[in-house]
């Protein structure tokens, strides 16, 4: 039965290192979220710690209306009615596939027949039924993974855990096992936690990501959210390839702010809702895709927003696209264009790109994660 | 998927938070565990060395009232000639006897691992068997082999060449050193054997391609590589060499002759009795052996740096030698004849033969001697308490080597290093120091002179045999193994029982039968706690000796091997242990 995983406020210290600095976030019902960020930002010990395997030093873990742990309590592993598949698989070499997956059930003190049908079901379910019999030893690594799955689900845990279970695998692999799990995941619907360093997981598999960085959460959002509106460099560099300009606010209007940029260009930018605001005067960062800069035609008409000269330093032809890395002011801007374009290195070209897609990130990105809005943070 | 809903009542539920009982216990688990093994391990390593350096400060006998504070003891020992002279027979035996095991050892090695020698498999079960035997019977061999003018060789000699036949005397220092170098070449071969199969053959290719010839590679690229390997060999065999007490005592030469090791026993077994001069001499020993462990693990040290592990499967290049190839087969089978084949030949003929008789063809051959000496009920009291140790022994080392590294690498309980670090104290005291420890603190007890105090004491001194093997047993399994079961629900005791036991069961079955094999053979600790019920093999054969009846402890010496041979059968070949591998770093007294 799916339940929701409230971490509120969680700190985990190692001796005198504070490895996660007080993060909060929700996990809904019947949701896959992923913890994402670069190694040793704190996401597999946070996960570890709502299994229970590590102990927090502060904050609070519950999971549908039990509390699992918050000061003193700290129920379990075993009690905690979680399981999870580890980055290694940790598939027993001693035991057949069979009795690797029966292993949870048979604690659980299900009966003989129940139980040959529930592992046969979920051996059936991740393609493995004819390979009960074989041990761990004997199966590839996307077997041993599929096996390390089938063993967490058939308890129907009311949380799954994922740490990095996908990164020992190849690359076509990976790609394809992460779909049969995200189908997994929805079919029996039991609310999940996962772990990756791979933005482009992430981003395929997750109904939220939680960016993490250095003990901290960086940002929450859905894929969409943290892709097109990263609220930091730190998110916007993680995640895709990324443009920043820096520049200087000249007045702000609601959501829309002009900026000077090299003291010569002007541009209109939006400021999303989780940055701070900027003042009049004060320098702050702009980001935009190069996805969202268009070559403009030479004659441009006039109608279009943030219109630059700028000047091409590097034309890459790549097949599908051509990538080109540009000048504008002291900028180095990387755009692509139509592998038609006739583009050549020192071409003055003109650029352009919405107001919606250039934005103004926070001017550091301690506001952004020291508060967290609990609001933006649970957004859905 | 079937839907049945899990066992609810296992899992806590909102009505009814987590007991404060069972958090209660979660939190005092791992001291609970913790304090009675640090409680065992100090009891076993504390006592024993304590009361040895208290013992070595003080005037009268043991149970002496009136008892003072004196350095005499150790004025005694450090400053005298005649211990000067011990201590100086005492190093001449272990650095000659480590120089050359180590050489011949090393030479070995490189024979198998890098030569094209013809079988060379079947050549490194010859080169290691001989750590399984016992040292002790095989100086007994040694003696009815080597004796001057007596001894087989001699009257072969004499026999063939006629001649007066004084050829031979193993009843010398270099006598004592041939037999102790034939005991000690396999631990030379197991350490730089390893470090020359681990070797990348891409360092010597290398340098093949830069330019260099095969002798110049072997010197500039595979001996230094090869170094620290060849280092930790050396200073492993000194500490084995400078303890030794048994082949020293059987082939002795003369009263004068007192290596430290025989010292101890002489002052704490023939009268006049002296326990201080024996606890003083034994600091001596101690001191010694504390130096070879603190070089020993620097070397070791240094050879983790010089790892040149790589991806397994290389085919190393081989070196072609050429006819020397048979020179090389024939050193190895040399080895194994006078390490086994002579000694066990030579025990065997002198018992089914009535009195010794050098001649093979005219010897009156009867097994009188050897029904007689079996049936004795002397010998079966032996065999069972041999049993007895050799059951007790290993499976309190097993146990307590296991629980002490579950408790030092799995728990991480505060503070549990010092634990480890207590373990393995007894690996640096030599088994007469140690025997003559336990003696000082269990002499008052009822334990004394029985059986048990014999296994309390093996128990100590192979404990960090097994400790070292579960530690690295319990290293190689993956944490996540044992938390997968904890994620499926299962607690400690299942985890343990399900997942952690069998994962690491060869590693035990191997420890445990290399301690069978050591607590059958051993003799310097048992030697100083016997009493007239517990006498065990070992020492029942050092008795015979000491009375002069060389058949009958020929006999059980022969034994002892029987009891070793089987356990070694049943771990190969019923339990498919592994022993040559888990044998490095262990010792043997």
């Amino acid at each position: 039965m799916p339940a929701e995983l409230v971490v509120d406020d969680l700190v985990v210290r190692y001796g005198a290192v504070e490895a996660v600095h007080g993060i909060s976030f929700v996990v809904h019902e019947g949701e896959l979220v992923t913890l994402l960020g670069p190694s040793g930002c704190g996401k597999t010990t946070t996960l570890r710690c709502v299994a229970g395997l590590e102990a927090a030093a502060g904050g609070r873990v519950s999971l549908g209306s039990r509390v699992l742990s918050e000061g003193k309590t700290h129920v379990a592993p075993e009690r905690r009615d979680i399981n999870m598949v580890f980055q290694s698989y940790a598939i027993w070499p001693h035991m057949s596939v069979f009795n690797n997956v029966a292993y949870g059930l048979r604690i659980r003190g299900t009966g003989r027949d129940e139980l040959r049908e529930r592992v046969m079901n979920t051996l059936e379910m991740v393609d493995l039924a004819e390979f009960a019999d074989r041990f761990g030893t004997e199966l590839s690594g996307g077997q041993q993974q599929r096996v390390a799955v089938a063993r967490a689900v058939v308890t129907q845990p009311q949380l799954l855990l994922f740490d990095e279970p996908l990164s020992n695998l190849d690359a076509t692999l990976r790609e394809r096992l992460r779909f049969e799990m995200v189908d997994l995941q929805k079919k029996i619907g039991t609310t999940s936690l996962y772990v990756t360093h791979d933005q482009a997981e992430a981003m395929a598999m997750s109904d939220h990501i939680v960016l993490m960085n250095a003990g901290r959460i960086e940002q929450v959002g859905t894929p969409e959210d943290i892709y097109e509106r990263p609220v930091s460099r730190f998110a916007a560099e993680f995640i895709g390839t990324s443009n920043f300009l820096t520049g200087v606010v000249r007045s702000v209007q609601g959501e829309r702010a002009e900026v000077a940029i090299g003291g010569q260009v002007l541009a209109s930018a939006s400021l999303t809702t989780q940055a701070a605001d900027p003042k009049i005067g004060q320098t702050v960062t702009l980001f935009v895709r190069p996805e969202n800069l268009a070559l403009q035609p030479a004659s441009s008409p006039a109608s279009a927003e943030n219109v630059w000269k700028a000047t091409l330093t590097q034309v890459t032809y790549l097949g599908s696209r051509l990538e080109c890395r540009a000048t504008l002011t002291d900028h180095d801007l990387r755009l692509v264009a139509r592998p038609t374009e006739d583009l050549h290195v020192g071409d003055e070209i003109s650029l352009s790109c919405s107001a919606a897609s250039l934005i103004v990130l926070s001017a550091s990105s301690e506001p952004a994660t020291e508060s967290p809005d609990e609001d933006a943070l649970l957004s859905t | 998927m079937a839907t049945t809903s899990i066992n609810e009542e296992a899992l806590p539920s909102i009505a009814d938070p987590p007991g404060r009982l069972s958090e209660l216990a979660a939190r005092w688990r791992r001291p609970l565990v913790a304090i009675p093994l640090g409680v065992i391990a100090f009891l076993l390593v504390g006592p024993s060395i304590l009361l040895m350096l208290f013992t070595a400060f003080r005037t009268g006998g043991l149970l002496d009232s009136n008892v003072t504070f004196t350095l005499d003891n150790l004025r005694l020992v450090y400053a005298t000639p005649q211990f000067l002279h011990s201590l100086e027979d005492t190093l001449i035996l272990a650095i000659s006897s480590s120089l050359i095991a180590t050489f011949i050892g090393s030479a070995f090695a490189w024979l198998v691992t890098r030569t094209n020698v013809p079988f060379a498999r079947t050549l490194e079960t010859f080169i290691i068997a001989p750590l399984f035997i016992s040292p002790f019977v095989g100086a007994i061999a040694w003696q009815l082999l080597g004796s001057t003018k007596v001894g087989f060789i001699d009257a072969a000699v004499r026999a063939i060449f006629g001649g007066s036949g004084a050829l031979v005397n193993i009843q010398s220092i270099p006598g004592i050193v041939w037999v102790m170098t034939i005991y000690y070449v396999p631990y030379g071969y197991l350490f730089v054997s390893g470090a020359l199969r681990n070797m990348d053959p891409a360092l010597e290719e290398s340098s093949a391609m830069n330019g260099a010839g095969t002798l110049r590679t072997a010197m500039r690229i595979t001996l230094p590589l090869a170094r620290p390997a060849v280092l930790s060999a050396l200073f492993f065999v000194f500490i084995l060499a400078a303890s030794e007490f048994a082949i020293p005592s059987v082939l002795s030469p003369s009263v004068a002759f007192q290596p430290l090791s025989m010292q101890v026993f002489t002052f704490s077994q023939t009268f006049p009795i002296s326990y201080g001069g024996a606890a003083a001499t034994g600091t001596m020993l101690f001191l010694m052996t504390v130096i070879g462990v603190t070089l020993y693990r620097r070397a070791v040290g240094n050879s983790a740096r010089f790892v040149t592990v790589t991806a397994r499967g290389y085919r190393s290049r081989r070196v072609p030698l050429g006819p020397w190839r048979w020179v090389g087969l024939i050193a190895c089978v040399l080895y194994l004849t006078v390490a086994i084949v002579l000694p066990y030949l030579c025990l065997i003929y002198v018992s089914v033969t009535s009195f010794i008789s050098p001649n093979v063809l005219t010897a009156h051959y009867s097994l009188t001697d050897l029904t007689t000496t079996l049936s004795s009920p002397l010998v079966h009291s032996a065999i069972l308490n041999t049993l007895i140790v050799g059951v007790v022994a290993p499976s309190a080392c097993v146990i307590l080597g296991l629980g002490i590294a579950y408790v030092t690498q799995r728990m991480k309980v505060k503070g549990s290093a010092v634990l480890s670090y207590l373990a393995t104290t007894p690996i640096a005291v030599p088994g007469i120091v140690f025997g003559t420890g336990i003696m000082l603190a269990y002499v008052v007890t009822p334990l004394y002179g029985t059986v048990w105090l014999i296994a309390i004491a093996f128990i100590a001194v192979y404990l960090p045999q097994t400790l070292r093997i579960a530690e690295t047993g319990l290293a190689q399994v993956d944490k996540a193994l044992e938390e997968a079961s904890t994620m499926c629900g299962a607690g400690l005791g299942r985890t343990l029982a399900k997942v952690t036991m069998p994962l690491i069961k060869p590693s035990l079955l191997a420890s445990w039968i290399l301690v069978f094999i050591f607590s059958v053979r051993e003799i310097s600790a048992a030697v100083m706690l016997y009493g007239p019920d517990s006498a065990v093999l070992s020492v029942l054969t050092w008795d015979s000796l000491d009375q002069g009846d060389v058949e009958k402890a020929a006999i059980l010496g022969l034994v002892q091997t029987v009891f070793m041979l089987v356990g070694i059968l049943i771990a190969r070949y019923v339990l498919r242990v592994k022993l040559a591998s888990s044998q490095v770093g262990g010792r043997v007294s």
